[in-house]
C-alpha cells in the first residue's frame, strides 16, 4: 500500500512533530534490529551550488519543462537536467542544491530553494548552473523527512542540519517510525 | 471583473496558452535553456511563475515575490491562505491553490496583490488542481499522508470564478498529479497507471485508455510529448495524437 518513496506531505509534519517530541520525552529509546539513520549536512555547509556531471535519480521527485529541456529534482539534493533530443531525455547536467524541492524558470533563470532560501540561477547553453542571487529565509521546506522504505528510523533532528540520505544500520536507538 | 471577463473567453485563452506553448518549443528549438519564456510546472509544484511575478505556497502562506530584478527576487507580500497549502497552479490570470482541505482561486488582476475570488471546500485529502477553459480538474487522495475517504477526480466549472459548481466526481485508485491539453486529460493514479480521459464533456469525463508499469506522480503535457514523474525517476510517451500516449522512454 504505501510506496517505497514517497513525496513528503505537510502532515507529516505533524507527524514528525508529534515523533520529535516523543523522542526528546522519551529518556529510553529501544534499540531495533535495523533502523535508518538520517545523514546529515549542515545548514552551513549547504549553501554551495554546484553543477555536477550527470547522475542517475534516487527519487523521482517534481518536474519542469522548458523548451528542450527537461529538469527533475532529486528532492533535497539538486537537480537533474536533461536535453531532449528526438523527445529523448538525455542526461546533461546534476545542479546540487541541498534542500532544494521546487523549481521554476523564466528567461533562462531558474529559481529554485536551497533549503529556506530561495535562490536563483543562471542557465548556460550547456545546461550549467550558476548562482545569481539569494533571498534568505524566505521558504518553509518540508522538514518531515522520511526514510526511503517503511520502518523504524532514528527522529530526525533538524538542528544537526539538512536530510540528505538515509543509511540502513542494524543495532540502532530509534523510535520513530513511518 | 477583468478576469471574469478573461475567463468567458476560453478560446481566446487556449489560443492564447496554445502560442505561448508554441513560443517556449521555439526556445528549445533555437538551442538553449538561456531562451526567453517562462517554462511548465507539473500540477504538483508549489512554485510557479505568471508575467513577471513568482508565486510560492509553503503550508499555509502564498508569497508574491517581483521578478523585475530576475536575479533576486523581491518578497512583496504573504497571503495567509489556510492549512496544508499543497500545489500552486497559474491559469489564465488567476492562480488555481490545491490544500488538503480546499481548492482556492486567486485572481492575479493585481499580480502583486493576488485576491482570494473563491474556495471550494471538499473532503479532506490531498489535491493537485490543473484548468483548461472553463473548468478546473481536482484529484482527491486518500491515504496515511492526507487523511480522507475519497480517491476521485473532481470536475468544477469555474465559469463564475466566485462560485465554483462541481460537475462530477469519478473513481480512481490513488490519484496523485494530472496534465492536460486540449480536451485531453492525464490522470496519474500512482501504481494504477496513467490514466487518459476525454474532457469534451466535463459533466462526463470519458476513459480513453491507460498505461501501467510505474507508479505515476504527476505529468506534464508538454509539445508533443508527455513527460511522467515517476516514482523513480521520468517516463516520456509521445502525445502526437493526445488520446493515445506511446512509450519512448523511461529514466530510472
Amino acid at each position: 500500500m504505501i510506496p517505497k518513496i514517497r513525496q513528503l506531505r505537510p502532515v507529516y509534519a505533524l507527524l514528525f512533530l508529534a515523533f520529535a517530541f516523543s523522542c526528546k520525552d522519551n529518556f529510553e529509546v529501544p534499540i531495533q534490529d535495523e533502523a535508518w539513520v538520517p545523514i546529515y549536512r549542515s545548514v552551513e555547509n549547504s549553501k554551495e551550488i554546484a553543477t555536477l556531471e550527470p547522475r542517475a535519480p534516487i527519487t523521482g521527485g517534481k518536474i519542469y519543462a522548458y523548451g528542450k529541456y527537461l529538469f527533475q529534482l532529486e528532492p533535497n539534493l539538486g537537480i537533474h537536467v536533461y536535453e531532449l533530443v528526438d523527445k529523448r531525455p538525455m542526461p546533461r547536467r546534476f545542479i546540487q542544491v541541498y534542500g532544494a524541492q521546487e523549481i521554476a524558470i523564466r528567461n533562462g533563470a531558474l529559481y529554485t530553494n536551497n533549503d529556506k532560501d530561495i535562490v536563483s540561477l543562471a542557465l548556460t547553453e550547456s545546461g550549467a548552473a550558476q548562482l545569481a542571487g539569494r533571498v534568505e529565509n524566505v521558504f518553509s521546506v518540508s522538514e518531515a523527512t522520511v526514510p526511503p522504505e517503511t520502518g523504524y528510523f532514528e527522529c530526525v533532528d533538524p538542528e544537526k542540519g539538512i536530510v540528505v540520505g538515509w543509511e540502513l544500520k542494524e543495532n540502532v536507538r530509534a523510535k520513530c517510525k513511518f | 471583473m477583468h478576469n471574469l471577463r478573461n475567463l468567458i473567453k476560453p478560446f481566446v485563452s487556449a489560443f492564447a496558452v496554445a502560442m505561448i506553448m508554441a513560443a517556449c518549443g521555439k526556445d528549445g528549438d533555437s538551442g538553449a535553456p538561456t531562451g526567453d519564456g517562462t517554462g511548465t510546472g507539473g500540477s504538483l509544484a508549489r512554485f510557479t511563475i505568471y508575467g513577471e511575478y513568482l508565486y510560492t505556497v509553503d503550508r499555509q502562506v502564498l508569497k508574491t515575490f517581483s521578478l523585475s530584478d530576475p536575479e533576486l527576487p523581491e518578497l512583496l507580500g504573504s497571503t495567509n491562505i489556510g492549512m496544508d497549502i499543497e500545489t500552486i497552479y497559474p491559469y489564465n490570470g488567476n492562480l488555481f491553490i490545491g490544500s488538503m482541505e480546499a481548492m482556492y482561486i486567486y485572481s492575479l488582476a493585481d499580480p502583486a496583490n493576488p485576491l482570494r475570488e473563491a474556495m471550494a471546500t471538499h473532503t479532506r485529502a490531498c489535491d493537485p488542481v490543473v484548468a483548461n477553459g472553463n473548468h478546473a480538474y481536482v484529484t482527491v487522495r486518500s491515504g496515511t499522508d492526507c487523511g480522507g475517504p475519497l480517491n476521485a477526480l473532481l470536475v468544477f466549472d469555474v465559469s463564475n470564478l466566485k462560485q465554483p459548481v462541481q460537475l462530477s466526481q469519478l473513481p480512481l485508485t490513488n490519484p496523485h498529479g494530472l496534465g492536460i491539453t486540449g480536451n485531453t486529460l492525464y490522470v496519474c493514479d500512482g501504481a494504477a497507471g496513467l490514466k487518459v480521459f476525454d474532457v469534451t464533456d466535463p459533466k462526463s469525463p470519458a476513459s480513453l485508455t491507460h498505461r501501467e508499469g510505474y507508479t505515476f506522480k504527476d505529468c506534464i503535457p508538454h509539445g508533443d510529448i508527455l513527460v511522467c514523474m515517476v516514482e523513480q525517476g521520468l517516463v516520456i510517451y509521445d502525445i502526437t495524437n493526445p488520446n493515445n500516449p506511446v512509450f519512448v522512454t523511461e529514466i530510472n
